[in-house]
């Protein structure tokens, strides 16, 4: 056992000493990487409603992504089409009640509920008999109106709420605060292996203030970071921009990550260079690389396998470049689709998922892929509607991240900068983490600040290069007899012409004689 | 002896059979029967859904039903439409045409049933305009002619009109079949000018509806109106009477107005799924240098990437809709200015011409599938019933554009000789033969012409639909018109 620990301690030591020397083998990088790796939670997340046209409306959403960032691999089941016995294959389960009015019908599953004896979360009304005698709950429905929120830190006053069940009463820990007309309630509960959580909302504090009850219930030790990411980055992009982008918050002392969208055609192109070019600038600059998803056309067709090619094929564009990439940036459906997991992001076993804007899968499925990296993403307009005590924001419970839409012009990103500075949030350097993308011709790794291509060490100092815009679009068709051709066109041309005078000729003389036969 | 014998034997019975079915009834019958066996018996025969017909389908009551749908695009026709039953929130942007035949086929529909619409009711439409569009045009081909020309010109007609290449249209939402329908009556109501067959002021109307519809029925047909219009100067004095050069002359007006306005619409509605092929298809796939030609266009240099791109590709860089495309790509060109470039590089306009050439004589486009998923055919697959034609065509013509430039050649000096004698007897209606069938070239040409500056070589055999119909109706009438002995001699026949 402690021979074990000597040969990791021994290990780090090497792997420290590599980077310092600038000879870290990614061998080396991804024993270290293997190390860290830990089975993902299965979580299976059972639901009455998606509260279509409530305001519970996208808290499934919300609570796909808490989970995500926390590295669970969830199966949704709709409690409707539930199958009896499912509940028993799953250690961890987490119920989402989101009508209020209506009891659960599926008798399968209610029997299920009874006998189950695994871990269990509750989100919103019609709790389980079990839960409610673990928690000592007492629940009660308010009619709704102005509510307020808080948890470590942070509040928020003023939430418009419908009617809502809050905790009268519970044992166990409670987390954060609820406040109904001026009385405070737990916001949530959780003891032993039973959490609840009376409200959640998507787009207010609720999001966050569930994370912290979800990461004690899921038992994730893990001390959350919060990252810096700029997206909607493309080869059309204002390049000039982005590289004064990457100086400003190097400046700053900011460290962050572009989501690049990829190219799969016309690498070869100076456009492309020089969007690669711009691309390094950044990541010597202390930015990290992530492969955005590609835009998935809505007018579908059924035959396309092409995008593992594609996607490993842009991997390997960036590597020979010298552009380490360390992660993929999708929508969260991504995760909850087949095709898309296996083909367009299993290069990485690093995550950004975004909130769904405009779900297109192709290959549905119940089960999310689940990442050893995942970062939850937040616009900084959403933090910033939190009342905060102390001027930082205090660290989140899981990994986040602050995600800006690549900016116009330079007042936008003047003013996101500010913003920014503004917020006092520590950003961490996303390369300080284990991250790994693998294609059958490169293998990326990163681990404390370095990074390494295919065992050899990426060098961060990168000044621009100027492109040529020389470049041979299109290769001269080869030719044959080009002489010889040439030749015989003009011997061609020359006949012509001959016949076209002797025609001309014959033809004024025969209009002579008709005239002179006729006109007489 | 015996030989003589037979073919007074065959003439008597050509010419009892005239007594009851002549040549264009005969054709007209042909096609009829075809259609109908090729549309309204199973298994159907339609056109796949490649993604347009969304807002045709929308802006006019009618919706996606079909659960996956998504699925069938390209792959499979589908014959049934949910019909809205609430207020629809996407009204036309703008008018076409086809939005007429489609309110008529749906009310249509409602006697049968109010919350479906089967687009067959709309392929009945369209059947009864085209075979009364046939029987016109074998009509000014046969009347007073031999039966022994007559019948084997019906036949003709029936192998070219039937083919299911032309008529699968119907049973889809694409403007296609309003185009070739119209097309054959703008033809048929010339040709029967010129033959002084019925009523010329009745003629006239048909030929001023038939002519409004086909220019309106898409942007891109904008250019057929004003050709048609142009054209159509020498109709006027085919008779002296002051009322009819008037009401000639105010038909071709209108004409050329609707042309004019529909042209007028075209920036406003020349969709991006277009404009973007008109550049990554066209402009700069023919460049040898794109950067330098993108700044041409005050383009940034980096859409260079974007070059031999394909707006239905799967997945993208960008979304081919989105904003960044619309302020730093989309609104730096245009119409306009696409035409511009290729009157000023006229090498590079060649090149397309020879690249447009390559698809125009396809009348099917290859991409779509005819067949309902149910029928269990494969994917895209293509029907190969009733279309000799079609197949013949795409397999044989010479797919280059000097081919065009000969056949147009060879009609031109084909026609011209009755043409001049006809200017020299001072026939006004005599003359009109030739300008009719030049009118159609000019038609066919400004399709490949709107198709290259609008949308470059993506789906060209869907956009040069035009040419291909022009092509087919002028060298039917050619090959009729050698049948029946009438290229260069006997005019004074056909037109007295």
């Amino acid at each position: 056992m402690a021979g074990c620990k000597y040969i990791k301690v021994a290990l780090i030591l090497v792997v420290t000493l590599g980077i310092w020397m600038g000879s870290t083998s990614a061998s080396v990088l991804a024993v270290d990487a293997d190390a860290v790796k830990e089975k993902p939670k299965h979580v299976l997340l059972t639901y009455d409603s998606y509260g279509i046209g409530t305001s519970r409306q996208g808290n499934m959403d919300a609570l796909q992504q808490l989970l995500a960032a926390f590295g669970a691999q969830v199966t949704i089941v709709d409690i409707d089409r539930y199958q009896p016995g499912t509940l028993q294959t799953y250690d961890k389960v987490i119920g989402v009640h989101n009508a209020y009015d209506l009891p659960l019908s599926n008798a399968d599953y209610i029997a299920d509920l009874e006998a189950y004896k695994g871990d269990y979360f509750h989100i919103g009304a019609m709790i389980p008999p079990q839960v409610k005698a673990k928690l000592g709950l007492q629940t009660q429905m308010a009619s709704g109106g102005t509510i307020r929120i808080s948890i470590d830190k942070l509040q928020q006053t003023f939430i418009q709420a419908e009617p809502l069940p809050y905790v009268q009463k519970a044992t166990g820990r409670t987390y954060g605060e609820l406040t109904i007309g001026g009385t405070a309630y737990p916001f949530a509960v959780s003891h032993e292996k039973y959490g609840y959580i009376p409200y959640l909302k998507q787009g207010n504090l609720s999001e966050i203030a569930a994370a912290y009850v979800l990461k004690d219930w899921l038992e994730v030790s893990h001390k959350g970071r919060t990252y810096l990411l700029f997206k909607e980055v493309y080869p059309f992009s204002d390049l000039n921009l982005l590289e004064r982008l990457a100086d400003q918050l190097h400046e700053a002392g900011l460290p962050f990550m572009v989501s690049v969208r990829p190219v799969f055609s016309n690498t070869d192109y100076p456009a492309m260079k020089r969007y690669l070019e711009t691309l390094k600038y950044m990541q010597s600059r202390n930015g990290s690389i992530l492969i955005n998803a590609p835009v998935v056309a809505s007018t579908i067709s059924v035959q396309d396998d092409t995008l593992q090619a594609k996607m490993e094929g842009f991997v390997d564009v960036l590597a020979d470049y010298g552009i380490a990439p360390l992660g993929v940036g999708a929508e969260m459906y991504w995760s909850y689709d087949h095709l898309y997991a296996e083909q367009g992001m299993s290069f990485s076993n690093s995550a950004v998922l975004y909130p769904n804007e405009q779900a297109s899968y192709r290959s549905r499925s119940d089960t999310s892929k689940a990442f050893q990296s995942s970062l939850f993403s937040m616009s900084l307009s959403f933090m910033d509607q939190f009342d905060r005590s102390s001027k930082a924001i205090p660290p989140l419970p899981m990994d986040s991240v602050i995600t800006f839409d690549f900016f116009k012009d330079q007042a936008q990103l003047d003013t996101a900068i500010q913003n920014l500075l503004d917020s006092w949030i520590t950003f961490s350097d996303y390369k300080y983490e284990s991250h790994e993308v693998k294609t059958p011709r490169n293998h990326i790794v990163s681990y404390k600040g370095a990074i390494a291509i295919n065992g050899q060490r990426v060098d961060l100092g990168s000044a621009i290069k100027d492109i040529s815009s020389d470049y041979t679009y299109k290769e001269e068709q080869q030719k044959s007899f080009e002489k010889l051709f040439n030749v015989q066109n003009k011997i061609f041309i020359i006949i012509i012409i001959i016949t076209l005078m002797v025609f001309g000729g014959f033809f004024i003389v025969g209009y002579r004689l008709y005239k002179r036969k006729y006109y007489k | 002896m015996a030989n003589i014998r037979s073919k007074l034997h065959m003439e008597r019975g050509l010419a009892s059979l005239s007594r009851y079915v002549s040549p264009s009834l005969l054709a007209a019958a042909g096609v009829l029967i075809i259609t109908i066996m090729a549309l309204f018996v199973p298994p159907y025969i339609g056109m796949a859904d490649n993604g347009d017909y969304f807002r045709i389908l929308y802006s006019n009551g009618l919706y996606f039903n079909t659960p996956d749908y998504d699925s069938q695009y390209f792959g499979y026709f589908i014959k049934k439409f949910g019909i809205f039953q609430y207020f629809n929130e996407n009204q036309a942007s703008l008018f076409s045409s086809q939005s007429l035949f489609i309110k008529l086929s749906i009310w249509l529909n409602t006697f049968v049933d109010q919350q479906v619409f089967d687009v067959r009711v709309q392929a009945a439409l369209f059947t009864v305009l085209y075979i009364v569009a046939v029987y016109l045009l074998v009509e000014s081909l046969t009347w007073k002619v031999p039966v022994k020309y007559g019948y084997p010109i019906a036949i003709l007609a029936i192998f070219l009109f039937a083919d299911t290449a032309y008529t699968a249209y119907f049973n889809s939402f694409f403007g296609e079949s309003i185009v070739f329908i119209m097309m054959v009556y703008v033809f048929a109501a010339g040709l029967l000018m010129y033959r002084k067959r019925y009523n010329d002021y009745v003629l006239m109307a048909i030929m001023l509806v038939s002519g409004l519809l086909l220019t309106t029925s898409k942007q891109q047909n904008a250019p057929l109106g004003i050709i048609i219009a142009l054209m159509g100067i020498c109709l006027i004095f085919i008779r002296k009477e002051r009322k009819f050069r008037v009401c000639m002359a105010s038909s071709l007006a209108v004409l050329l107005l609707a042309g004019i306005g529909t042209y007028a619409l075209i920036p406003k509605e020349f969709v991006n799924i277009n404009k973007y092929h008109a550049m990554t298809r066209g402009i700069l796939m023919g460049s040898e240098d794109p950067e330098e030609t993108l700044s041409k266009f005050d383009i940034d240099k980096q859409y260079a990437i974007l070059n031999e791109s394909i707006y239905y590709e799967l997945y993208t860089t960008i979304d081919v809709d989105s904003p960044i495309l619309e302020d730093h790509f989309y609104n730096k060109y245009g119409f306009g200015s696409i035409l511009k470039y290729y009157v000023t590089h006229p090498g590079k306009a060649i090149d397309m011409l020879d690249l447009a050439a390559k698809s125009a004589f396809k009348i099917r486009p290859p991409a779509m599938g005819n067949y309902e998923k149910s029928v269990g055919k494969a994917f895209r697959e293509q029907t190969n019933f009733f279309s000799g034609y079609s197949t013949l065509k795409a397999a044989m013509a010479p797919k280059t554009f000097g081919f065009v430039v000969i056949w147009m050649t060879l009609i031109l000096g084909l026609y011209m000789p009755a043409f001049i004698a006809a200017v020299k007897a001072k026939n006004s209606r005599r003359m009109l033969r030739l300008p009719l069938i030049v009118t159609m070239i000019l038609m066919g040409l400004s399709g490949i012409a709107v198709s290259i500056i609008g949308a470059g070589d993506a789906d060209l055999s869907k956009h040069e639909f035009v040419f291909t119909a022009a092509f087919d109706i002028v060298t039917f009438v050619v090959v009729a018109d050698a049948i029946r002995r009438r290229l260069w001699s006997g005019q004074e026949l056909d037109s007295p």
